[in-house]
């Protein structure tokens, strides 16, 4: 075999293998809140903004909100990372993270940005 | 301007849909063979651009003009809006960004349309395909519809404060020049495949797919830029689908670039190179799908909202899979092989490797940015964390960077291995010397530290072949000067997010906190001219003193609390300080009362206030005239004001002091004539306020500006270059398309 396809096929076959074990190991499923509760490992809840206070103690800060979810249940969310723009505004929020301990933890918050394309969401609702 | 119900705008965006449909035909004619039809296709051709630069040009005049009539207007500018961005407000939706797709591809193929070239009129024929379909649905649900009578607002809704930012303004056109871009060597790769014409079309498209790769990478650094500046997360790329969506047509026309490079000198990779032209373009119709079909909806920080065009990007999208890869499949048993095989140890073999790892990273990025819709096949949606595409891109970069190091030491065709080893060494020295280096300065973990010595290894090949090219004349330097830029901008991105320093502190205002060796002391809040308040951090690190002023402030566009990092730039380093939350007593604003001549010293200022200037009429205005004088002896006049339009709450306008600080009018005493002020050190903030910020480093981040640069330099030289090699083709004279914009910018650049 000439060396160049046996490079391309070593590649080919490596780039498999990290991509199949990646996508495994960071897949996080989309869940209900009753589920998150339950699940090990990180999952992703959605929810709109019911309530947020930022909790500043001794040598302890995060941002502590609460979900509301389509079924009206409510969860309490704890962050501790720099609070994405937009956060207040929010029409819906979607936490990655696990529950621990009574309340869901969150490592990353993608806030659905009220932006540009937002207005077109009004008017598609109302229209 | 309203013509019966139907607004210019609408008008013409019909021109230019059925100008395009009558060139549309016209190419078709043209390239079954009745030349004559050239003429009217062009001629239709350059209706239609000017029916859209007209249609565009009315679209800034109604944002201009604030015409809330038009539901666009209304929707994404306001009479709030400073100037300088009312013209983004162009592409602030998806109407408009349509219209500016189609508008810059027709724009683009005007340029093609000049070339004099066998295969141009059955490449013009399939660039305005995707015109059509553009055209359709600006016809459609186009910007300018507008609403019903007695339902036109007041005002519009205006730009979130976000995407107010320089950067942002030009960010989207640019990429949009980008997408439209591709059109061309998928339309070159079309014609050729029609025409059987295997070799070609090489030569036309490569300034293009050159340009392509330089424009989109000029995108993504803007937004870059943009993330880091404005959004205070520390990054300047997410892995959003938004950025996939464009990084994925990029890789696979960086693919498209090296192998006609291949094909150029070698014959071979026929077939590839029309897979790859067409599989660009058919990326930037699947990215567009899945960014604004609304199928990601769940899944981004961009909110995307379906806005029934799903069908329509679809169909859009299934056209140019069947159209493209179907020709492809048809001519493929037609198309000859190379006469000549790719070389096994030579540049083109390292080169098509290369091909290989973009197409890999291509493939890994789009299965990512596609999980929701992969695992909504097998059970619940899912959607993978940003973690995974730096795994998986991690080892294909690390064998990218070897691959883009060895390839310019190579010779073409066949390469020796003692000479080859001999001119590595100094690259493998450099590389190891780099990498001992970081794990010197904390570097643990074997795939980042490979990764460095392969980008720096990558860097010194590079720079080494680039200095020799740059002796012969800069057109054989500047394709490695690229790569060096390249290898720099990795080893800065891998340096500044994974081995910077990350901390939350609480600074209680007035007081000293440590992080990170740094000191630091919060002394209150700014109010500042744009209504942008910042955060005053009084900030010692490294023998520097300087003050921090990140941004906080409420936004009454967002309803919400807005905030900006400060940067302060070191040369290896970044300070990087995000604003979390201002918590504390907001505080009732103590004011200071003065009536007409009174003086009074709070802090180093002493004020005085002279009288009161009134303006009545729908707006009431007051302004206090006030003297302030600085403990130094300084004085100035100051003149804060407050607004009362219509019974709404007032409008208070703040006067400056030099040194920073400012007067705002807290209350008028008509009765007495008294004016009370806010001034510096009186009332808020109130000593009690906690500031949480997080405080980072980013090592090596000017890496990454300094290697953008390098390599959009040296892209774009290369496009000036690629253009050169096409230029005793192109017609010295085109009647009536001398008026386009932009043909004479690349004209004045092929000329020099």
């Amino acid at each position: 075999v000439k060396l160049k396809y046996a490079v391309a096929i070593a590649l080919v076959l490596a780039a498999v293998v990290v991509g199949v074990t990646s996508f495994r190991k960071t897949m996080t499923p989309y869940v209900s809140f009753a589920e998150a509760r339950r699940a090990n490992g990180l999952v992703q809840v959605n929810g709109v903004l019911a309530g947020k206070e930022y909790i500043v103690r001794e040598g302890d800060q995060f941002l502590r909100f609460r979900l509301r979810d389509s079924r009206d249940e409510v969860m309490e969310v704890t962050y501790k990372g720099v609070i994405p723009g937009n956060f207040d505004q929010a029409t819906s929020i979607v936490a990655i993270g696990s529950y621990r301990g009574g309340r869901f933890e969150a490592d990353q918050l993608l806030v659905k940005c009220p932006s540009k394309y937002q207005a077109e969401a009004e008017q598609a609702s109302t229209s | 301007m309203i013509v019966e119900g139907v607004s210019i705008g609408t008008l013409l965006s019909w021109v230019a849909f059925l100008a395009s449909l009558v060139a549309g035909l016209g190419f078709l004619a043209a390239t079954t063979g009745r030349g004559d039809a050239l003429v009217v296709a062009r001629r239709a051709f350059v209706t239609q651009v000017l029916a859209m630069v007209g249609a565009a040009v009315f679209l800034w005049y109604i944002l201009f003009t604030h015409q809330f009539r038009y539901e666009y207007v209304a929707s994404y500018s306001s009479r709030a809006m400073p100037g300088h961005y009312v013209y983004a407000a162009f592409w602030g939706g998806q109407e408009g960004t349509f219209l500016l797709w189609a508008m810059f591809s027709a724009l683009l193929g005007l340029l093609l349309m000049r070339l004099r070239h066998k295969l141009v009129p059955a490449a013009m024929l399939f660039l305005n395909i995707p015109i059509v379909l553009l055209l359709l649905i600006t016809v459609v649900r186009g910007p300018f519809l507008t609403f019903a009578p007695g339902k036109i607002p007041v005002d519009g809704q205006g730009l979130n404060p976000l995407l107010q930012d320089p950067w942002m303004t030009i960010h989207p056109p640019v990429l949009f020049i980008g997408f439209s871009s591709l059109v061309v060597p998928f339309a070159l790769a079309m014609a050729a495949m029609v025409k059987r014409d295997w070799d070609g079309w090489i030569k036309p498209a490569l300034p293009w797919v050159v340009f392509s790769t330089g424009i989109l990478a000029t995108g993504f650094t803007m937004g870059g830029v943009w993330a880091y500046k404005v959004l205070g997360w520390g990054g300047f790329w997410g892995w959003d689908p938004v950025e996939n969506g464009s990084l994925i047509p990029w890789l696979s026309n960086a693919a498209l670039l090296h192998g006609l490079l291949i094909q150029r000198v070698t014959g071979s990779l026929r077939r590839t190179n029309f897979f790859l032209a067409i599989t660009s373009y058919v990326l930037v119709l699947y990215a567009s799908f899945l960014t604004r079909s609304g199928v990601l909806a769940d899944f981004s920080v961009h909110s995307f909202v379906n806005l029934g065009l799903n069908g329509f990007l679809l169909t859009f999208l299934f056209a140019a899979v069947v159209l493209g890869y179907g020709l492809l499949i048809v001519r493929m048993r037609e198309m000859p092989r190379a006469a000549e095989p790719l070389g096994n140890v030579s540049r083109e073999s390292m080169m098509w490797l290369g091909q290989l790892v973009f197409m890999l990273m291509c493939a890994l990025t789009a299965v990512g940015m596609s999980a929701p819709l992969i695992t909504r096949l097998f059970g619940p949606p899912s959607n993978v964390q940003i973690s995974y595409y730096t795994l998986v891109n991690a080892p294909l970069g690390i064998a990218m960077c070897l691959l883009l190091g060895v390839a310019p030491l190579m010779r073409w065709r066949k390469q020796e291995a003692a000479p080859l080893l001999r001119s590595a060494l100094p690259a493998v020295v450099a590389g190891l010397a780099v990498a001992v280096l970081a794990v010197a300065l904390g570097v643990r973990e074997p795939l980042p530290a490979l990764f460095i010595f392969s980008a720096a290894f990558g860097l010194t090949a590079n720079a080494i072949v680039a200095v020799r090219g740059f002796r012969h004349g800069w057109k054989h330097g500047v394709a490695f000067a690229g790569h060096l830029g390249a290898t720099m901008l990795l080893i800065g991105a891998v340096a500044s997010t994974s081995y910077g320093k990350s901390v939350q502190v609480q600074l209680p205002q007035g007081e000293q906190r440590n992080a990170l060796g740094m000191r630091l002391r919060f002394d209150g809040v700014h109010a500042e001219r744009s209504g942008q308040d910042a955060m005053a951090i009084a900030v010692t690190a490294e023998g520097r003193e300087f003050q921090a002023r990140p941004r906080y402030y409420w936004s009454e566009f967002n309803q919400g609390v807005m905030k900006k990092p400060h940067v302060e730039r070191f040369l290896l380093h970044d300070v990087y300080i995000s604003p979390l939350e201002l918590v504390g007593n907001e505080g009732e604003s103590d004011a200071l009362w003065l009536a007409k001549g009174e003086t009074r010293t709070v802090g180093e200022w002493t004020f005085t206030f002279v009288d009161f200037d009134r303006q009545m009429g729908d707006v009431i205005r007051v302004a206090a005239r006030l003297r302030a004088r600085h403990a130094d002896g300084r004085e100035v006049p100051v003149r804060p004001q407050v607004e009362i339009a219509g019974g709404g709450t007032p409008n208070r306008i703040p006067d400056y002091l030099p040194g920073g600080g400012s007067v705002l009018i807290a209350g008028v005493d008509a009765a007495q004539g008294r004016v009370g002020l806010e001034v510096p050190g009186l009332g808020r903030p109130q000593a009690g306020n906690i500031l949480a910020v997080e405080v980072s480093t980013k090592p090596l981040i000017n890496l990454v500006w300094l290697g953008s640069i390098i390599m959009l330099g040296s892209v774009f030289l290369s496009v000036i270059r690629r253009a050169q090699e096409v230029r005793p083709q192109v017609a010295r004279s085109s009647a009536g398309l001398a008026t386009a914009p932009g043909e004479a910018q690349v004209e004045g650049a092929a000329g020099r």
